[in-house]
């Protein structure tokens, strides 16, 4: 009979392969978006669950409950964090967005 | 009372550098449990009564929209076409409790679609990758959801 950890072993897979997906596909965004504000987007939402999927996939092939919480623990420290980093820096690069469009607009005209 | 939150407040940091460092190192984890208790006491941080039976129905709600956000965004960032639309809106927010309108604040950027750069005179600076996807529904739903679980008096 195969033993309890070679389960929980073979079913951390399809967690750690998903939160390995969702890195990538976060990376993808990055690179691909248009806009400072959309690859905030993709930083953001697709590596936290990333993040949650591998902190999943490693519980189920740890053997200390106290592991458990401490990546649970890092998972939510790094979620509040990534959170609030997002949100400064879109309240950063709309303040400067503003700037850099007043200042096109005050700049006299050439004549050319 | 002022006494009692700032003792919970350093035990609970205690707590947290204990499961962190597995109960080390207390000599860097007491001054810093006590920079943090001293940080948030001088910011006046108060998270204050909670609604426990209002815990389950948010954390479900929440886990929910946080896949539904990591897999819109993949799905978007993965398609060959690139079906982004971004624009900046507004939303209206109903809560007038300041800890519901800066938790939402920060909260929707891991909702799908949204992110927010601020909130000022009960409106909220919403970023949206999908200006025609329907994410003030979902935004909605959240601020629902802190208010219950914050216990704010809805009037």
């Amino acid at each position: 009979m195969i033993e309890l950890n070679t389960w929980l072993c073979w079913l951390s897979w399809p967690f750690l392969l998903a939160g390995l997906f969702f890195f990538l596909a976060g990376t993808v965004g990055l690179l691909r978006f248009p806009d400072a504000y959309s690859r905030l987007h993709a930083v953001t939402k697709a590596d936290t669950l990333g993040l949650g999927l591998l902190v999943v996939g490693l519980s189920l092939r740890s053997d200390s409950w106290q592991s458990v919480a401490q990546m649970l623990l890092v998972w939510l420290l790094i979620m509040a964090s990534g959170a609030t980093a997002c949100q400064l820096l879109a309240r950063y690069q709309r303040d400067a967005d503003r700037v850099d469009a007043k200042t096109i607009q005050e700049q006299p005209s050439d004549g050319r | 009372m002022r006494v009692l939150n700032v003792v919970f407040s350093f035990c609970f940091w205690l707590g947290i550098w204990a499961l962190l460092s597995s109960a080390e190192g207390w000599a860097f984890g007491i001054p810093l449990a006590a920079i943090a208790t001293f940080a948030g006491y001088r910011l006046e941080l108060r998270i204050g009564s909670l609604r426990w039976q209002a815990i389950p129905a948010f954390l479900g709600f929440f886990l929910r929209e946080l896949f539904s956000g990591g897999w819109d965004v993949a799905r978007r960032a993965l398609h060959p076409r690139l079906p982004v639309s971004p624009a900046w809106k507004t939303f209206a927010l109903t809560s007038r409790d300041p800890r519901v309108c800066l938790l939402l604040s920060a909260m929707v950027g891991l909702l799908p679609g949204t992110l927010s750069s601020h909130y000022e005179d009960q409106t909220l600076h919403v970023h949206a990758l999908d200006q025609h996807q329907d994410w003030g529904k979902t935004v909605a739903q959240l601020e629902l959801h802190l208010s219950q679980l914050l216990k704010e008096q809805i009037a």
